[in-house]
């Protein structure tokens, strides 16, 4: 549906629905019932982390499965945060689960978690974590792989580690007692020699391997979700901002000239038609194009 | 919701005409260029207003729920954007971003009321999640549900049920159209720049 009142521009609205390369590789995930508390998970592959759904002591596959329905029609979304948070609450009761007893087949198995708190699988704050977690990695996924158009990596050859979301009580601040994302960004820079980063501000080139360090947690962190995008720690509310080529050349990250890898070597398709049509312009014109592209 | 560029309106002459004379291939790719610029531009967009628009927790002393910083990681992934000779395309699947383009009714589903928060401890939480915890009710010949205060004597009222509500168009949820049009434009620009110098043009 278009809305009439705007005028007759190049811009326009439709609600069709169209999935994304994140819903897409969020269902393409196998469901993963485990007893694994965090730490064991973190000693997961990331290949297997990226391509399972899980939560830490979540052993009901149905439970699982809850999960992975919710998180996929947030991602859609079908759903605000409330509505979701809601329906994984009703399904974890329907399904028995108590925090100090588990779900009834786990049999005394798994430890007993502290009502309320974050390894209380119905808690707010744990199903708030493990929903926006799912959300943020599906979702910045997909931003890297984008990131990594020729395009994109020509024109944004960086990222800058910025705050996204609020938070009460951000990492670094007095009440965290927490070392902040600068001292986190500093250990993971001296980790990789700061190659293709800068100090100040928290940019790098995005095939520095800063980012990495950063999701492995350099420095002996070890709340880190072990990948090279956002969220790079449990509960984090930063997220990465694509870094215009100008800005990267300012820095000393790359050369004015520089041309990121991998480039193809060839032109593409389109690339080679636009090269075809310039050539059949007149001379005059294609001056007025150099001088107007090298402005 | 898809937000749909096509036209090159904010080119100058010259790269106008080089833009109209791709075809197929070209422009596809000129499309993608463009779609590119305008998802960065609206990223960017979506996470400076997430940074400072938090009118209803702010008014209900709540924290806020980051709606917005959602959207703008949603906005920014590879097949928010998709692109071919017509025109580029940005999906944007995030519930209330609908606004920008039009005033939005929104009725119950399966139940009789909305239940609108107003008071901080019903920010972004159905009633369904708080009933028991907090023993609500709804006070008779009220439209409200509510908690009984400590003293069990009155109470305070959490949400308040109405049949319907109707937003308003908030265009400012996106950049404007001259926004994305210059974002499109400097989309082409950049391809086209980008492909002669390939070529050994510039």
């Amino acid at each position: 549906m278009r809305n009439r009142r705007f005028p007759p521009v190049s811009v326009a609205f439709d609600q069709t629905p169209r999935a994304t390369p994140a819903q897409t590789h969020w269902r393409g995930r196998t469901l993963f019932p485990t007893d694994f508390s965090s730490a064991d998970i973190r000693g997961l592959s990331r290949q297997l982390r990226l391509r399972s759904v899980f939560s830490a002591r979540m052993t009901n596959a149905e439970a699982v499965q809850e999960l992975a329905d919710v998180v996929d029609d947030l991602l859609a979304g079908k759903n605000n945060i409330a509505t979701a948070r809601l329906r994984m609450m009703r399904k974890l009761k329907s399904l028995g689960y108590d925090p100090e007893r588990g779900f009834p087949q786990d049999m005394a198995a798994i430890p007993p978690a502290e009502r309320g708190s974050l390894r209380d699988l119905s808690s707010e704050g744990r199903i708030d974590l493990m929903l926006s977690t799912n959300v943020r990695v599906a979702a910045n996924f997909g931003r890297v792989l984008a990131g990594n158009s020729e395009y994109a990596r020509r024109e944004y050859p960086a990222w800058e580690l910025v705050r996204l979301y609020h938070r009460e009580i951000p990492r670094g601040s007095a009440e965290s007692h927490s070392a902040g994302w600068q001292e986190r960004w500093h250990d993971a820079g001296e980790f990789c020699d700061w190659e293709g980063a800068a100090k100040a501000p928290m940019i790098a080139l995005k095939d520095s391997p800063i980012w990495e360090a950063l999701g492995d947690g350099a420095g002996g962190f070890d709340d880190t979700l072990g990948n090279p995008f956002p969220p790079f720690a449990f509960n984090s509310g930063m997220a990465t901002r694509a870094v215009p080529r100008a800005e990267c050349i300012d820095l000393g990250l790359i050369e004015e000239n520089e041309i990121p890898a991998p480039m193809r070597a060839q032109l593409t398709p389109g690339e080679q038609e636009v090269n075809d049509v310039f050539a059949r312009l007149s001379p005059d014109l294609q001056a007025v194009l150099r001088k107007e592209l090298a402005a | 919701m898809n937000v749909t560029i096509s036209g090159t309106e904010k080119l100058s002459a010259t790269l106008r005409r080089v833009a109209s004379a791709l075809h197929g291939s070209g422009r596809m790719e000129l499309h993608q260029a463009m779609g590119a610029e305008v998802q960065y531009l609206t990223e960017d967009y979506l996470r400076a207003i997430a940074a400072e628009r938090h009118k209803t927790a702010d008014s209900l002393g709540a924290s806020p729920s980051n709606h917005l910083a959602q959207a703008a990681e949603k906005v920014a992934q590879p097949g928010a954007l998709t692109a071919d000779a017509d025109a580029a395309t940005l999906t944007i699947n995030h519930p209330g971003m609908v606004r920008a383009f039009r005033d939005v009714t929104i009725r119950p589903i399966n139940a009789k009321a909305l239940c609108i928060p107003i008071n901080a401890i019903a920010y972004n939480r159905r009633p369904a999640q708080l009933w028991d915890q907090l023993k609500l009710f709804i006070p008779k010949g009220t439209r409200f549900i509510a908690m009984k205060t400590a003293d069990g004597k009155s109470f305070v009222a959490l949400y308040v049920m109405v049949r319907s509500v109707t937003q308003s168009q908030d265009r400012s949820l996106l950049p404007s159209n001259d926004q994305f049009g210059e974002a499109a434009a400097r989309g082409a620009r950049r391809f086209i720049g980008a492909a002669l110098q390939k070529g050994g043009n510039l």
